[in-house]
Protein backbone atom coordinates (compact mmCIF):
# COMPACT_ATOMS: atom_id res chain seq x y z
CA UNK A 1 0.00 0.00 0.00
CA UNK A 2 1.41 2.99 -1.10
CA UNK A 3 1.59 6.19 1.22
CA UNK A 4 -0.55 8.45 -1.45
CA UNK A 5 -3.07 5.32 -1.50
CA UNK A 6 -3.10 5.43 2.52
CA UNK A 7 -3.23 9.71 2.14
CA UNK A 8 -6.74 9.36 -0.99
CA UNK A 9 -7.90 6.43 1.83
CA UNK A 10 -7.79 9.36 4.41
CA UNK A 11 -9.45 12.14 2.27
CA UNK A 12 -11.96 9.63 1.13
CA UNK A 13 -12.87 8.77 4.84
CA UNK A 14 -12.50 12.85 5.48
CA UNK A 15 -15.07 13.67 3.39
CA UNK A 16 -17.44 10.14 3.77
CA UNK A 17 -17.88 11.58 7.68
CA UNK A 18 -18.50 14.95 7.18
CA UNK A 19 -21.23 14.59 4.33
CA UNK A 20 -22.44 11.98 6.37
CA UNK A 21 -22.36 13.73 9.49
CA UNK A 22 -24.00 17.11 7.85
CA UNK A 23 -27.04 14.67 6.49
CA UNK A 24 -27.72 13.12 10.25
CA UNK A 25 -27.41 16.37 11.73
CA UNK A 26 -29.93 18.23 9.50
CA UNK A 27 -32.25 15.79 9.70
CA UNK A 28 -32.25 15.61 13.89
CA UNK A 29 -32.18 19.75 13.54
CA UNK A 30 -35.27 19.92 11.05
CA UNK A 31 -37.17 16.43 13.14
CA UNK A 32 -36.85 18.47 16.72
CA UNK A 33 -38.00 21.31 15.38
CA UNK A 34 -40.74 19.85 13.66
CA UNK A 35 -42.47 18.65 16.63
CA UNK A 36 -42.46 22.03 18.00
CA UNK A 37 -43.19 23.88 14.90
CA UNK A 38 -46.66 21.27 14.63
CA UNK A 39 -48.06 22.33 17.90
CA UNK A 40 -47.28 25.88 17.30
CA UNK A 41 -49.41 25.69 13.89
CA UNK A 42 -52.00 24.22 15.72
CA UNK A 43 -52.42 27.77 18.22
CA UNK A 44 -54.58 29.90 15.30
CA UNK A 45 -53.00 33.28 16.25
CA UNK A 46 -49.43 32.14 16.31
CA UNK A 47 -50.45 29.66 13.10
CA UNK A 48 -49.49 32.02 10.27
CA UNK A 49 -46.07 33.64 11.42
CA UNK A 50 -45.24 29.83 12.81
CA UNK A 51 -45.39 28.82 8.94
CA UNK A 52 -43.13 31.76 8.12
CA UNK A 53 -40.86 31.09 10.62
CA UNK A 54 -40.86 27.09 10.14
CA UNK A 55 -39.85 27.87 6.16
CA UNK A 56 -37.45 30.17 6.90
CA UNK A 57 -36.03 27.53 9.79
CA UNK A 58 -36.11 24.47 7.14
CA UNK A 59 -34.75 26.65 4.46
CA UNK A 60 -31.73 27.92 6.64
CA UNK A 61 -30.55 24.52 8.08
CA UNK A 62 -30.99 23.20 4.40
CA UNK A 63 -28.92 25.87 3.08
CA UNK A 64 -26.93 25.79 5.79
CA UNK A 65 -25.85 22.05 5.38
CA UNK A 66 -25.90 22.17 1.31
CA UNK A 67 -23.33 25.06 1.82
CA UNK A 68 -21.23 22.50 4.38
CA UNK A 69 -21.15 19.56 1.91
CA UNK A 70 -20.51 21.99 -1.03
CA UNK A 71 -17.21 22.82 0.78
CA UNK A 72 -16.55 19.22 1.85
CA UNK A 73 -16.88 18.22 -2.01
CA UNK A 74 -14.87 20.97 -3.48
CA UNK A 75 -11.88 20.62 -0.74
CA UNK A 76 -11.90 16.89 -1.53
CA UNK A 77 -11.68 17.43 -5.50
CA UNK A 78 -8.46 20.27 -4.38
CA UNK A 79 -6.66 16.79 -2.30
CA UNK A 80 -7.87 14.77 -4.96
CA UNK A 81 -6.00 17.27 -7.87
CA UNK A 82 -3.30 17.51 -5.39
CA UNK A 83 -2.77 13.56 -4.47
CA UNK A 84 -3.17 13.16 -8.31
CA UNK A 85 -0.08 15.29 -9.07
CA UNK A 86 1.69 13.73 -6.77
CA UNK A 87 1.08 10.56 -8.26
CA UNK A 88 2.37 11.70 -11.21
CA UNK A 89 5.56 12.88 -9.98
CA UNK A 90 6.46 9.97 -8.17
CA UNK A 91 5.21 8.01 -11.29
CA UNK A 92 7.77 9.59 -13.52
CA UNK A 93 9.90 9.62 -10.60
CA UNK A 94 10.12 5.49 -10.79
CA UNK A 95 9.99 5.58 -15.01
CA UNK A 96 13.44 7.39 -14.45
CA UNK A 97 14.73 5.24 -11.94
CA UNK A 98 13.68 2.30 -14.43
CA UNK A 99 15.29 4.18 -17.52
CA UNK A 100 18.89 4.52 -15.40
CA UNK A 101 18.74 0.86 -14.01
CA UNK A 102 18.09 -0.50 -17.51
CA UNK A 103 20.67 1.57 -19.03
CA UNK A 104 23.69 -0.31 -19.98
CA UNK A 105 26.62 1.02 -17.85
CA UNK A 106 28.46 3.35 -20.16
CA UNK A 107 32.42 3.60 -19.89
CA UNK A 108 33.85 6.67 -18.22
CA UNK A 109 34.21 9.31 -20.26
CA UNK A 110 37.70 10.59 -20.89
CA UNK A 111 38.14 14.60 -20.39
CA UNK A 112 40.68 16.29 -21.54
CA UNK A 113 41.71 19.49 -19.83
CA UNK A 114 41.60 22.70 -21.68
CA UNK A 115 44.43 24.93 -21.97
CA UNK A 116 44.82 26.97 -18.54
CA UNK A 117 42.31 24.92 -16.53
CA UNK A 118 43.32 23.53 -13.30
CA UNK A 119 42.33 19.68 -13.84
CA UNK A 120 40.39 17.70 -15.66
CA UNK A 121 36.55 18.93 -15.19
CA UNK A 122 33.62 16.60 -16.50
CA UNK A 123 31.70 19.57 -17.41
CA UNK A 124 27.21 19.94 -16.83
CA UNK A 125 26.05 16.23 -17.57
CA UNK A 126 25.08 16.05 -20.91
CA UNK A 127 21.02 15.54 -22.21
CA UNK A 128 20.17 11.94 -22.83
CA UNK A 129 18.07 13.03 -25.00
CA UNK B 1 6.38 6.38 13.41
CA UNK B 2 5.55 3.81 10.99
CA UNK B 3 5.01 1.67 13.67
CA UNK B 4 2.35 3.69 15.18
CA UNK B 5 0.59 4.80 12.04
CA UNK B 6 0.22 0.74 10.97
CA UNK B 7 -1.12 0.45 14.71
CA UNK B 8 -3.43 3.15 14.52
CA UNK B 9 -4.81 1.68 10.63
CA UNK B 10 -5.42 -1.66 12.80
CA UNK B 11 -8.00 0.01 15.06
CA UNK B 12 -9.00 2.16 12.19
CA UNK B 13 -9.71 -1.12 10.86
CA UNK B 14 -11.59 -2.65 13.71
CA UNK B 15 -13.86 0.06 13.90
CA UNK B 16 -14.97 0.52 10.23
CA UNK B 17 -12.89 -2.26 8.39
CA UNK B 18 -15.81 -3.70 6.77
CA UNK B 19 -16.92 -0.08 4.99
CA UNK B 20 -12.98 0.94 4.18
CA UNK B 21 -13.34 -2.55 2.40
CA UNK B 22 -16.61 -2.00 1.22
CA UNK B 23 -15.62 1.43 -0.84
CA UNK B 24 -12.62 0.14 -1.66
CA UNK B 25 -10.29 2.64 0.74
CA UNK B 26 -6.87 2.82 0.53
CA UNK B 27 -6.77 2.81 4.51
CA UNK B 28 -8.42 -1.07 4.32
CA UNK B 29 -5.90 -3.76 5.47
CA UNK B 30 -5.13 -6.82 3.12
CA UNK B 31 -4.49 -10.24 4.54
CA UNK B 32 -1.20 -10.81 4.47
CA UNK B 33 2.10 -12.31 5.84
CA UNK B 34 4.08 -9.77 7.64
CA UNK B 35 8.10 -10.00 7.56
CA UNK B 36 9.81 -7.30 10.15
CA UNK B 37 6.65 -4.69 9.17
CA UNK B 38 6.68 -5.15 5.81
CA UNK B 39 4.15 -7.12 3.36
CA UNK B 40 5.52 -10.56 2.87
CA UNK B 41 4.23 -11.72 -0.69
CA UNK B 42 3.17 -16.08 -0.34
CA UNK B 43 5.77 -16.88 -3.01
CA UNK B 44 8.94 -19.29 -2.87
CA UNK B 45 11.39 -16.88 -3.34
CA UNK B 46 9.75 -14.30 -0.78
CA UNK B 47 9.70 -16.96 1.66
CA UNK B 48 12.98 -18.27 1.20
CA UNK B 49 14.69 -14.91 1.00
CA UNK B 50 12.67 -13.91 4.43
CA UNK B 51 13.14 -17.44 5.95
CA UNK B 52 16.61 -18.57 4.75
CA UNK B 53 16.46 -21.28 7.42
CA UNK B 54 12.73 -21.96 6.62
CA UNK B 55 11.99 -25.25 9.05
CA UNK B 56 9.14 -27.82 8.41
CA UNK B 57 7.30 -26.37 11.44
CA UNK B 58 5.26 -23.12 10.92
CA UNK B 59 3.49 -21.21 13.70
CA UNK B 60 0.69 -18.40 12.06
CA UNK B 61 0.13 -16.23 14.57
CA UNK B 62 -3.08 -14.40 14.00
CA UNK B 63 -3.51 -11.56 16.24
CA UNK B 64 -7.21 -10.25 17.38
CA UNK B 65 -10.03 -7.47 16.54
CA UNK B 66 -7.70 -4.06 16.01
CA UNK B 67 -4.43 -5.41 16.71
CA UNK B 68 -1.67 -5.94 14.46
CA UNK B 69 1.16 -8.05 14.63
CA UNK B 70 2.68 -5.78 17.53
CA UNK B 71 0.28 -7.17 19.88
CA UNK B 72 2.78 -10.58 20.15
CA UNK B 73 5.43 -8.02 21.29
CA UNK B 74 6.56 -8.86 24.66
CA UNK B 75 7.34 -5.97 27.50
CA UNK B 76 10.63 -5.00 26.81
CA UNK B 77 12.06 -6.72 30.57
CA UNK B 78 9.64 -9.40 30.12
CA UNK B 79 11.96 -10.35 26.72
CA UNK B 80 15.08 -9.64 27.86
CA UNK B 81 14.67 -12.04 30.96
CA UNK B 82 13.64 -15.35 28.44
CA UNK B 83 17.58 -15.46 28.03
CA UNK B 84 20.50 -14.69 30.40
CA UNK B 85 22.39 -12.86 27.82
CA UNK B 86 19.27 -10.33 26.81
CA UNK B 87 19.40 -11.40 23.25
CA UNK B 88 15.89 -12.40 23.65
CA UNK B 89 13.06 -13.71 21.30
CA UNK B 90 10.60 -11.02 21.66
CA UNK B 91 7.50 -12.68 20.94
CA UNK B 92 5.59 -16.29 21.15
CA UNK B 93 6.43 -16.50 17.43
CA UNK B 94 9.99 -16.07 18.16
CA UNK B 95 10.47 -17.69 21.40
CA UNK B 96 8.47 -20.85 19.13
CA UNK B 97 11.21 -20.72 16.61
CA UNK B 98 14.11 -20.38 19.43
CA UNK B 99 12.64 -23.11 21.65
CA UNK B 100 11.10 -25.71 19.27
CA UNK B 101 12.07 -24.77 15.86
CA UNK B 102 9.16 -23.48 14.12
CA UNK B 103 8.70 -20.81 11.45
CA UNK B 104 7.03 -18.16 12.50
CA UNK B 105 4.31 -16.11 10.24
CA UNK B 106 2.66 -13.13 11.37
CA UNK B 107 -0.89 -12.70 9.43
CA UNK B 108 -2.11 -8.96 9.76
CA UNK B 109 -5.75 -8.46 8.40
CA UNK B 110 -8.74 -5.92 8.06
CA UNK B 111 -10.40 -7.31 11.68
CA UNK B 112 -13.54 -5.19 10.69
CA UNK B 113 -14.32 -7.40 8.22
CA UNK B 114 -16.59 -10.58 8.63
CA UNK B 115 -15.20 -13.26 10.27
CA UNK B 116 -16.62 -15.90 8.20
CA UNK B 117 -15.07 -13.00 5.15
CA UNK B 118 -11.42 -13.52 7.30
CA UNK B 119 -11.89 -17.64 7.60
CA UNK B 120 -12.28 -17.76 3.87
CA UNK B 121 -9.18 -15.57 2.96
CA UNK B 122 -6.73 -17.39 5.75
CA UNK B 123 -8.08 -20.62 4.26
CA UNK B 124 -7.16 -19.62 0.95
CA UNK B 125 -3.43 -17.93 1.98
CA UNK B 126 -2.73 -21.25 3.80
CA UNK B 127 -3.50 -23.01 0.57
CA UNK B 128 -0.88 -20.83 -1.61
CA UNK B 129 0.91 -21.21 1.62
CA UNK B 130 1.45 -25.06 1.24
CA UNK B 131 2.32 -24.47 -2.31
CA UNK B 132 4.86 -22.02 -1.95
CA UNK B 133 6.83 -22.45 1.12
CA UNK B 134 10.29 -23.17 0.35
CA UNK B 135 10.81 -26.96 2.77
CA UNK B 136 9.12 -29.70 3.18
CA UNK B 137 5.98 -28.39 5.30
CA UNK B 138 5.56 -31.23 8.84
CA UNK B 139 3.13 -29.14 10.71
CA UNK B 140 1.08 -25.94 10.98
CA UNK B 141 0.38 -24.44 14.08
CA UNK B 142 -2.64 -22.12 14.41
CA UNK B 143 -2.07 -19.74 17.46
CA UNK B 144 -5.30 -17.05 17.37
CA UNK B 145 -5.38 -14.40 20.03
CA UNK B 146 -9.10 -13.14 20.35
CA UNK B 147 -10.87 -12.34 17.33
CA UNK B 148 -7.70 -14.22 15.67
CA UNK B 149 -8.78 -17.48 17.55
CA UNK B 150 -12.34 -17.94 15.67
CA UNK B 151 -11.01 -16.69 12.32
CA UNK B 152 -8.55 -20.01 12.83
CA UNK B 153 -11.81 -21.97 13.58
CA UNK B 154 -13.69 -20.01 10.58
CA UNK B 155 -10.79 -20.75 8.36
CA UNK B 156 -10.54 -24.62 9.45
CA UNK B 157 -14.36 -24.31 9.00
CA UNK B 158 -13.61 -23.87 5.34
CA UNK B 159 -11.14 -25.91 4.67
CA UNK B 160 -12.77 -28.75 5.65
CA UNK B 161 -15.70 -28.29 3.70
CA UNK B 162 -13.47 -27.52 0.54
CA UNK B 163 -11.45 -30.33 1.52
CA UNK B 164 -7.77 -28.08 1.43
CA UNK B 165 -4.82 -29.47 1.82
CA UNK B 166 -3.16 -27.51 4.52
CA UNK B 167 -6.01 -28.90 7.00
CA UNK B 168 -4.03 -31.80 7.18
CA UNK B 169 -1.12 -30.45 8.43
CA UNK B 170 -2.68 -28.26 11.67
CA UNK B 171 -1.96 -30.86 13.91
CA UNK B 172 -2.74 -28.03 17.40
CA UNK B 173 -4.54 -24.76 17.32
CA UNK B 174 -3.76 -22.74 20.59
CA UNK B 175 -6.47 -19.72 21.48
CA UNK B 176 -5.96 -17.16 23.62
CA UNK B 177 -8.85 -15.07 25.42
CA UNK B 178 -11.24 -16.21 22.32
CA UNK B 179 -14.69 -15.58 23.02
CA UNK B 180 -15.72 -19.02 21.38
CA UNK B 181 -19.04 -18.13 23.23
CA UNK B 182 -19.68 -14.83 22.16
CA UNK B 183 -18.45 -11.53 23.82
CA UNK B 184 -21.43 -10.29 26.09
CA UNK B 185 -20.69 -6.68 25.70
CA UNK B 186 -21.15 -6.70 22.28
CA UNK B 187 -24.35 -8.31 22.80
CA UNK B 188 -25.50 -5.63 25.20
CA UNK B 189 -23.80 -2.93 22.57
CA UNK B 190 -26.45 -4.68 19.87
CA UNK B 191 -29.49 -4.47 22.99
CA UNK B 192 -28.75 -0.86 23.44
CA UNK B 193 -28.38 0.03 19.99
CA UNK B 194 -32.13 -1.46 19.76
CA UNK B 195 -33.27 0.24 22.09
CA UNK B 196 -32.15 3.65 21.02
CA UNK B 197 -33.37 3.01 17.54
CA UNK B 198 -36.99 1.77 18.99
CA UNK B 199 -37.30 5.22 20.89
CA UNK B 200 -39.03 7.83 18.65
CA UNK B 201 -37.00 10.91 19.37
CA UNK B 202 -34.18 11.98 16.38
CA UNK B 203 -31.15 12.45 19.29
CA UNK B 204 -31.24 8.81 20.36
CA UNK B 205 -32.04 7.35 16.66
CA UNK B 206 -28.73 9.17 16.02
CA UNK B 207 -27.15 7.47 18.62
CA UNK B 208 -28.24 4.55 17.52
CA UNK B 209 -26.96 5.10 14.29
CA UNK B 210 -23.59 5.83 15.56
CA UNK B 211 -23.20 2.70 17.41
CA UNK B 212 -24.41 0.62 14.21
CA UNK B 213 -21.79 1.82 12.31
CA UNK B 214 -19.67 -0.48 14.61
CA UNK B 215 -17.92 -2.95 12.05
CA UNK B 216 -19.07 -6.71 10.90
CA UNK B 217 -16.36 -7.99 12.90
CA UNK B 218 -17.37 -6.38 15.73
CA UNK B 219 -20.68 -7.53 15.68
CA UNK B 220 -19.77 -10.95 14.69
CA UNK B 221 -17.78 -11.70 17.83
CA UNK B 222 -21.39 -11.27 20.42
CA UNK B 223 -22.19 -14.99 19.29
CA UNK B 224 -18.86 -15.91 17.78
CA UNK B 225 -20.57 -16.19 14.04
CA UNK B 226 -18.48 -18.44 12.14
CA UNK B 227 -20.41 -18.60 9.05
CA UNK B 228 -22.57 -16.06 6.93
CA UNK B 229 -25.74 -18.22 8.50
CA UNK B 230 -24.54 -17.69 12.02
CA UNK B 231 -25.98 -14.46 12.32
CA UNK B 232 -30.02 -15.94 11.66
CA UNK B 233 -29.43 -17.00 15.20
CA UNK B 234 -28.57 -13.76 16.61
CA UNK B 235 -31.73 -12.87 19.19
CA UNK B 236 -32.64 -9.60 19.99
CA UNK B 237 -32.19 -10.45 23.95
CA UNK B 238 -29.20 -9.69 26.30
CA UNK B 239 -28.32 -14.05 27.06
CA UNK B 240 -26.76 -13.80 30.09
CA UNK B 241 -25.41 -17.24 29.58
CA UNK B 242 -22.84 -17.46 26.34
CA UNK B 243 -25.43 -19.58 24.01
CA UNK B 244 -23.70 -23.21 22.52
CA UNK B 245 -21.70 -22.43 19.31
CA UNK B 246 -23.32 -24.37 16.26
CA UNK B 247 -19.85 -25.20 14.29
CA UNK B 248 -18.60 -27.17 16.84
CA UNK B 249 -14.41 -27.54 17.28
CA UNK B 250 -12.65 -29.98 14.56
CA UNK B 251 -12.41 -33.34 16.21
CA UNK B 252 -9.01 -34.47 14.02
CA UNK B 253 -7.23 -30.97 15.58
CA UNK B 254 -5.78 -30.70 19.04
CA UNK B 255 -7.34 -27.41 20.43
CA UNK B 256 -5.76 -25.79 23.54
CA UNK B 257 -7.33 -22.84 25.41
CA UNK B 258 -6.06 -19.96 27.54
CA UNK B 259 -8.24 -18.09 29.40
CA UNK B 260 -7.11 -15.14 32.03
CA UNK B 261 -9.18 -13.80 35.05
CA UNK B 262 -8.93 -10.50 36.39
CA UNK B 263 -10.38 -11.43 39.67
CA UNK B 264 -9.68 -14.08 42.07
CA UNK B 265 -13.53 -14.59 43.05
CA UNK B 266 -14.87 -17.31 41.21
CA UNK B 267 -18.03 -15.46 40.18
CA UNK B 268 -16.46 -11.97 38.94
CA UNK B 269 -14.05 -14.36 37.04
CA UNK B 270 -17.22 -16.20 35.08
CA UNK B 271 -18.61 -13.34 34.74
CA UNK B 272 -16.11 -10.81 33.76
CA UNK B 273 -13.21 -13.25 33.17
CA UNK B 274 -10.05 -11.07 31.44
CA UNK B 275 -12.76 -7.96 31.42
CA UNK B 276 -13.72 -8.43 28.03
CA UNK B 277 -14.53 -12.38 27.07
CA UNK B 278 -15.83 -14.21 30.38
CA UNK B 279 -14.26 -17.81 31.09
CA UNK B 280 -17.14 -19.85 30.38
CA UNK B 281 -16.44 -18.32 26.57
CA UNK B 282 -12.94 -18.60 26.47
CA UNK B 283 -12.57 -21.43 27.72
CA UNK B 284 -15.32 -22.81 25.39
CA UNK B 285 -17.65 -24.11 28.70
CA UNK B 286 -14.43 -26.21 29.30
CA UNK B 287 -14.06 -25.24 33.11
CA UNK B 288 -16.10 -27.48 35.15
CA UNK B 289 -18.03 -25.51 37.16
CA UNK B 290 -19.78 -23.37 34.40
CA UNK B 291 -20.61 -26.29 31.69
CA UNK B 292 -19.81 -29.60 30.95
CA UNK B 293 -16.11 -30.41 29.82
CA UNK B 294 -15.83 -30.95 26.09
CA UNK B 295 -11.77 -30.63 26.03
CA UNK B 296 -9.50 -32.58 28.35
CA UNK B 297 -8.26 -30.66 31.56
CA UNK B 298 -4.87 -30.35 30.23
CA UNK B 299 -5.63 -28.42 27.15
CA UNK B 300 -7.46 -25.20 29.36
CA UNK B 301 -5.29 -23.15 31.17
CA UNK B 302 -6.72 -20.43 33.24
CA UNK B 303 -4.38 -17.51 34.15
CA UNK B 304 -5.35 -15.35 36.98
CA UNK B 305 -4.37 -11.90 36.99
CA UNK B 306 -4.04 -11.58 33.21
CA UNK B 307 -6.44 -8.74 31.43
CA UNK B 308 -7.43 -9.40 27.88
CA UNK B 309 -4.51 -8.05 26.21
CA UNK B 310 -1.55 -9.33 28.59
CA UNK B 311 -2.81 -12.92 27.00
CA UNK B 312 -0.93 -12.25 23.72
CA UNK B 313 2.11 -11.43 25.29
CA UNK B 314 2.92 -13.07 29.27
CA UNK B 315 5.40 -15.44 29.78
CA UNK B 316 3.45 -17.11 31.98
CA UNK B 317 0.69 -17.39 28.86
CA UNK B 318 3.85 -18.79 26.86
CA UNK B 319 4.78 -21.43 28.93
CA UNK B 320 1.56 -23.11 28.09
CA UNK B 321 1.64 -22.56 24.57
CA UNK B 322 5.40 -24.07 24.50
CA UNK B 323 4.68 -27.21 26.91
CA UNK B 324 1.82 -27.66 24.72
CA UNK B 325 3.85 -27.92 21.11
CA UNK B 326 6.94 -29.77 22.55
CA UNK B 327 6.69 -32.58 20.22
CA UNK B 328 5.50 -35.47 22.95
CA UNK B 329 2.52 -33.62 23.49
CA UNK B 330 0.83 -34.04 20.00
CA UNK B 331 2.47 -37.81 19.42
CA UNK B 332 1.05 -39.51 22.61
CA UNK B 333 1.54 -39.51 25.72
CA UNK B 334 -1.27 -36.88 26.72
CA UNK B 335 -1.89 -38.22 29.91
CA UNK B 336 1.29 -37.22 31.24
CA UNK B 337 1.42 -34.24 29.49
CA UNK B 338 -1.70 -33.31 30.97
CA UNK B 339 -0.42 -34.08 34.29
CA UNK B 340 2.66 -31.78 33.70
CA UNK B 341 0.23 -28.94 32.62
CA UNK B 342 -2.32 -29.19 35.80
CA UNK B 343 1.17 -28.61 38.15
CA UNK B 344 2.07 -25.96 36.42
CA UNK B 345 -0.89 -24.02 36.26
CA UNK B 346 -4.09 -23.70 38.46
Amino acid sequence: MTTLKKWRGLKALVQDSVDSVSHAVERVQKETTKRWFDVAERVEPVAKPTRVVRAVHDTGVTGIHELIRFTNRVVGAVADGVIDALEKIEAKKAAQADETAQAPARPPEETVASPGSEGAHPGPPRDPL
Amino acid sequence: MAKRLDGLLGVLNGAVGDYLARTDNGLATPMQLIHRGAPLPVDRAALAEAHPHATGRVVVLLPGIMCTETVWQLPRTAASATRPDGAAATDYGAMLARDLGFTPLYLRYNTGLAIPDNGASLAALLESLVGEYPAPLTEILLLGFSMGGLVARSACHVAHQRGQHWLRLVRRAIYLGTPHRGAPFERLGRTVARLLQSVDDPVTRLLADIANLRSDGVKDLGDADLRHEDRARRTPTVGLRDPAHPVALLPQIEHYLVAGTLSPAPWLAALFGDTLVPLGSATDGAVPELAGAELPAGHVKVVPGLAHLTLAHHSAVYAHIRSWCEPDTALGDKSSAAQANDSASR
